[in-house]
């Protein structure tokens, strides 16, 4: 530390070996830490024993931050440290590779920020939103121990095997470690998770949507408000993108108040549309989103649900803790104990974990994690705040929501997320149906619901959103605005989702469209090349179809689409996880780390276990409400007969039942198969690699000294600022 | 406070993108100091551009 030559070729950077400093615990830290893992355990201890009276949902907020500290600090840094290994005296591939195009080393605060933006969306808002029917206790447990032990280890350890590979996709890693059928499952799992994640999200979209003028006008406005943000951004002023979404978000604004003005004038019902009219308009949406170049509609979109999804989550966890709003939810429901839950159908174990995903563990991460952040991360051992850091951002998300859902009285909640089947569609129906299920709300109190936030009904308005939005409305109201503002911010957060759902609608058919391109290119040559215009408009269309499918199917479905769907989708994601924690636990074994395999091995073993049961029960259960093919059976018998069950109305209702529960039997058999043949093969890797007793040869590309000097974490420690100084960096603003 | 202000907007500069074209020149001026610049347009243009080719999915 004594040269102080600002980096020549010849000088070897002074950092050596273990990173920082040994970690030796000072009197200050460890008072500090002490007490906050006892304001953890105290939050904990209230969640967890306190009954039949109402909590704060601070405790919740708590328990959380207390638990992510801890992880973050000792789990996290364990495992880097131990497990993973990182070398700062590496050069990363953004160094080694810089091209300033793809591969640039980037600023860790940045980078953190790009990749939690990548990587939150409305699966954080949705599934804890639905899984508020178990009560608040099971979702906040497995989203809170699940993001530390699960979902954080696999974006971060995916991140790091990615970026000592020069960034390769999670499908090229499968390939590499695993084997071609380990590549090949990986291949069709992303693909299929995508077709039904595109539908879910459409799913919620229609359903915020429908028979909502101010809804559908405001969102609407979004296509001519990001074409002009495209056309000012690409002709007026080439890269001003902070002055071009602060008009975006002024005009996004306008469009939610005049939203308000259209529904009262006779433009109304222009924009009143039925759940099937909304379900064609997105599809003809997405198919001329996704063809066209990105500059006039994705990239400025993308900037304003950026914007509006950072925002607007910032704004949530300031509001609850000004708000400090009691939970109205119980604990656990009875069901989660019976599993006879009108929202999706199952008991706790495993449908809890199925349906929360995002927030918990979520394979779509793994994704990100392979993808464009592993080429742009300068040292190391920056994976910890990159890669565990941003998880856990998504999964304080996913708490916040569960807060917006559990604080509803349960009587509204069940007659907004209770299948119109089972609701009927009048208030009077509505409230009958909620009091059979045990709870209670008037006719006169879920019309005044809806009147408050200016809607014309809230029953049966499932998919979470609404949900979520009334939520919110009721937290952001009581710290600005009051009553008055609460149909204002019903409809800036419907906006808020509708919003990023759209843009991951139009991102997500043109990746679905992408790999459709690279597959079938290997059989006919000219619809591989992407510029090829015909080439792109058939898969475009092809996959706009298959998610359209499934969107229409859920629209009609007389079961409730979101009830029906949301497991597939839930099994899809924790599919591709198990793909990914199979690769990383392979890599972990080939490399000579036997011993540490557990830390992701764990998390596999727990997430196949939740997948394959709740697969099972879907294809095997003999209960109708959980079985799909049970579900087929009771419905063909009935239409055999000539009759009309429960909740169809008539025969052709019996009839899509039918199809739609023998589609979504297989494809949950099929999921199930995949992620049985992914963790055999890897299994058999393994157990190839331990017989080797010599690591087998690695992937990794080799090594090459780094000359960047940068910190770890967050904020510089006092030994990474000498450093810093040695090298001639500033600690600040500097890529 | 002016710190915090300009840390505030190197923050979002980078963040959005805005300062990608400043870092190009920088990188053009050290390796190819005689070949000619892009302009800006030209730079953002084939920026936007590239992701028509190479799609990436934003999350659930």
């Amino acid at each position: 530390m004594t040269t102080t030559t600002p980096a020549s070729p010849p000088t070897p950077p002074p950092t050596t070996a273990p990173p920082t400093g040994r970690g030796r615990l000072n009197p200050r830290s460890i008072a500090i830490w002490t007490s906050i893992a006892i304001a953890g355990a105290i939050a904990w201890g209230v969640l967890a024993l306190s009954r039949g009276e109402e909590i704060n949902a601070i405790w919740l907020v708590v328990a959380a931050i207390a638990s992510y500290a801890i992880a973050y600090r000792f789990y996290a840094r364990f495992i880097v440290r131990k497990v993973l290994k990182v070398d700062d005296t590496r050069a990363t591939p953004a160094e080694r590779l810089d091209n300033g195009i793809d591969y640039q080393p980037t600023d860790r605060r940045i980078l953190v920020g790009h990749h939690f933006a990548a990587i939150a969306g409305a699966g954080p808002l949705v599934g804890p939103v639905l899984a508020a029917q178990m009560g608040y206790l099971p979702g906040t447990m497995w989203i809170i121990f699940g993001v530390i032990f699960a979902g954080a280890v696999q974006d971060m350890v995916i991140l790091f095997f990615s970026m000592r590979r020069n960034g390769k996709s999670l499908g090229q890693m499968a390939r590499d470690e695993i084997g071609t059928v380990g590549g090949i499952a990986a291949l069709v799992a992303v693909f299929s998770i995508m077709i039904i994640l595109l539908a879910v999200l459409a799913l919620v979209v229609v359903n915020a949507l429908a028979k909502s003028p101010w809804g559908t006008f405001s969102i609407a406005m979004t296509i001519p408000i990001a074409l002009f943000m495209g056309f000012y951004l690409r002709i007026l002023r080439p890269g001003r993108v902070a002055e071009t979404t602060a008009i975006g978000v002024g005009l996004l604004l306008l469009a939610i108040v005049a939203g308000g003005w259209v529904q009262e004038s006779g433009l109304a019902d222009t924009f009143t549309l039925s759940p099937e009219a909304l379900t064609i308009c997105l599809i003809v949406y997405g198919f001329f989103a996704s063809v066209l170049p990105v500059w006039m509609l994705l990239a400025p979109r993308d900037y304003l649900s950026t914007f509006m999804k950072v925002g607007v989550i910032g704004l949530l966890a300031v509001g609850v803790l000004i708000a400090a709003p009691v939970l109205r939810t119980e604990a656990v429901t009875d069901f989660a104990r019976e599993g006879n839950g009108p929202v999706f159908s199952g008991s706790l174990f495993p449908f809890v974990f199925i349906t929360i995903a995002c927030g918990a563990l979520s394979g779509f991460h793994s994704l990100i994690a392979s993808g464009t952040t592993p080429k742009m991360i300068q040292k190391e051992s920056q994976v910890r705040l990159v890669g565990y850091g941003a998880m856990l951002m998504e999964s304080f998300v996913a708490v916040m929501a569960l807060i917006a859902a559990c604080i509803l009285e349960p009587g509204l909640y069940y007659a907004m997320n209770a299948p119109a089947g089972v609701l009927g569609s009048t208030v009077e129906s509505a409230s009958a149906a909620v009091a059979n299920l045990g709870f209670t709300i008037s006719p006169q109190d879920l019309s005044a619901a809806a009147a408050e936030v200016e809607e014309q009904t809230l029953v049966a308005r499932t998919g979470g959103a609404p949900t979520l939005a009334v939520g919110m409305s009721e937290i952001f109201s009581s710290v600005i605005g009051g009553s008055s503002l609460k149909a204002f911010w019903y409809h800036f957060a419907i906006m808020f989702e509708a919003l990023f759902i759209l843009t991951t609608v139009d991102a997500g058919t043109r990746v679905g469209r992408f790999m459709l391109q690279d597959t079938l290119g290997n059989i006919w040559k000219p619809i591989g090349r992407v510029s090829w215009k015909p080439g792109l408009w058939a898969t475009s269309a092809v996959v706009v179809l298959a998610w359209g499918y499934f969107l229409y199917t859920g629209v009609t479905n007389p079961l409730g689409g979101i009830n029906q769907l949301f497991p597939l989708f839930g099994i899809a994601n924790q599919l591709l996880a198990a793909v990914a924690l199979a690769v990383a636990t392979t890599i972990l074994v080939k490399s000579g780390r036997l011993k540490w395999a557990w830390v992701t091995g764990i998390p596999l073993a727990w997430d196949a276990t939740v997948t394959l049961t709740a697969s099972w029960q879907k294809v095997f259960s003999d209960n109708p409400a959980i079985g799909f093919f049970a579900q087929r059976e009771r419905f063909a018998e009935a239409l055999d007969r000539g009759e009309v069950l429960a909740p169809a109305k008539n025969l052709d209702d019996m009839r899509a039942v039918v199809t739609n529960s023998t589609v979504d039997g297989v494809l949950a058999a099929f999921f199930a198969i995949l992620v049985i043949l992914v963790i055999a093969n890897a299994a058999w890797i393994c157990f190839k690699a331990i017989r080797a007793r010599a690591p087998l040869p690695t992937t990794e590309a080799p090594y090459v000294r780094s000359k960047i000097v940068a910190p770890a974490g967050l904020f510089p420690t006092a030994r990474e600022k000498r450093e810093m100084a040695a090298a001639g960096t500033s600690s600040g603003e500097r890529t | 406070m002016r710190r915090a202000l300009a840390a505030v907007r190197w923050y979002l500069r980078e963040l959005t993108g805005e300062s990608q074209y400043d870092h190009y020149v920088d990188r053009h001026r050290r390796l190819h100091p005689d070949q000619p610049l892009l302009t800006r347009r030209e730079f953002e243009h084939r920026r936007t551009d590239r992701r028509d080719q190479n799609p990436t999915a934003s999350c659930c």
